[in-house]
């Protein structure tokens, strides 16, 4: 990945970003004269951490708006005061590597930085209103999501979505980053696949194209189904109430464990309460079998279209 | 130096900690402590046990309060009321405000 002595600016997450790289996952936009960049992200070959760090372990520094992690010796990522990320590159890093991260991990902090709520989920659009697929990492949000795409709801983001608590209206607001399916998620609703997600062999994710049916605008977030297993073939959908519901949204705020080194536990208990009467949490319990993978997203289907006819 | 865990005297007094916030969500209280960041939710008896440690109380008092609301004899609800308060003391969630009352 080449750095160049040009910045670029682009759109990302709702946001101008200025950059010294070519940022392929956001969009490029012109120059607006007096207009400054809501986030600056310089690539270099710098690797300079938090100066007074209140934390330190083999991969993560953090300080006060300013954490620093470490994905491998040839790269890494600091962020600071929601505004600024550097992304240390030794030269050996691959594109698709830097990439991942920078919109992954990197923005999660940045957004957390900032008093925003990133969430774990991948989401659809319903109607006039937009419903989230949240759970553990690999129950299934992506292969969801893609599936209802697949039988015409607009795709609105995958893994990630912000949330903004302080906004009138809930809604969630996407980042850009494409959605990636497991190869045999992907044969399965015979999606074609694109460019591989990582290099890391194990990660066997690609992208696939959504572009055709992504929602025009932002919706209103209403509804959130957190995915579980079924040990037996049997499929519902319950609804989640009091103090589980509170810790279904906690638990699935994106990088939920950097959340001690990021915010204030108080600040982040009052942003759920401003959150949660807007919302309606279920409990989806369903076979992970990919074979039935077509009856889980009937099932689930029969519950949005009862909700789209009331909402 | 470790703290040593308190160990709930049933004359002592004890009271909610100040470190707290609450909401309340669907009939059930959602406590959080603030420097440790765990969570707790009371519904029913556990929130009148809540509610009542909002001044401070010794557990025989708040027992004896509790057996006049309840159907439940003095040893069950001792035993009971005493497991549920010692749980909150060990998270932080009530704190001894003084001596014996």
């Amino acid at each position: 990945m080449i750095c160049s002595e040009a910045i670029g600016l682009y759109r990302f997450g709702s946001m101008t970003v200025s950059a010294n790289f070519s940022f392929t996952h956001a969009t490029p936009i012109d120059p607006v004269a007096g207009a400054y960049p809501d986030v600056s992200i310089e690539l270099t070959r710098k690797d300079e951490t938090p100066k007074s760090p209140f934390y330190h372990d083999d991969h993560i520094i953090a300080g006060d708006q300013d954490f620093y992690f470490r994905v491998s010796d040839a790269l890494a990522f600091r962020i600071r005061n929601g505004a600024h990320i550097s992304i240390y590159c030794s030269g050996s890093a691959g594109e698709s590597d830097i990439m991942l991260y920078l919109v992954g991990s990197a923005w999660g902090v940045l957004c957390h930085q900032r008093g925003l709520l990133p969430f774990h989920c991948s989401a659809i659009g319903v109607g006039n209103n937009s419903i989230a697929l949240t759970g553990a990492s690999g129950a299934g949000k992506s292969t969801l999501a893609a599936g209802l795409m697949c039988r015409g709801y607009s795709h609105i983001c995958d893994d990630v979505g912000v949330l903004r608590p302080k906004a009138n209206t809930v809604c969630l607001h996407p980042l850009e980053k494409g959605l990636k399916l497991w190869a045999d998620a992907a044969n399965t609703l015979n999606l074609p696949r694109g460019r591989r997600a990582g290099t890391d062999p194990a990660f066997d994710k690609y992208f696939v194209d959504t572009n055709s049916r992504l929602a025009q605008s932002e919706l209103p977030l209403k509804e959130i189904f957190v995915l579980h297993e079924s040990q037996s073939r049997e499929f519902s959908v319950s609804v989640i109430r009091g103090t589980a519901k509170f810790d279904a949204l906690l638990s699935n705020i994106y990088r939920s464990e950097w959340l001690p080194l990021l915010r204030k536990p108080g600040d982040v208990f009052q942003d759920i309460q401003r959150l949660l009467p807007s919302l309606r949490i279920f409990r989806f319990t369903r076979p992970r079998d990919l074979g039935l993978l077509d009856d889980s997203i009937s099932f689930l289907e029969t519950h949005l279209d009862s909700y789209a006819e009331t909402a | 130096m470790l703290k040593q865990p308190e160990t709930l005297v049933p004359t002592s007094k004890i009271q909610r900690s100040t470190d707290v916030l609450l909401t309340e969500l669907d009939g059930e209280i959602v406590v959080m402590h603030l420097s440790s960041g765990k969570i707790i939710g009371m519904a029913d008896t556990g929130r009148r046990v809540w509610d009542a440690l909002e001044a401070p109380i010794s557990l025989n008092d708040l027992t004896d309060q509790l057996v006049m609301e309840y159907s439940v004899d003095k040893e069950t609800c001792f035993s009971e009321t005493h497991s549920f308060v010692a749980s909150l003391l060990a998270a932080n969630f009530v704190v001894p405000t003084g001596p014996e009352g």
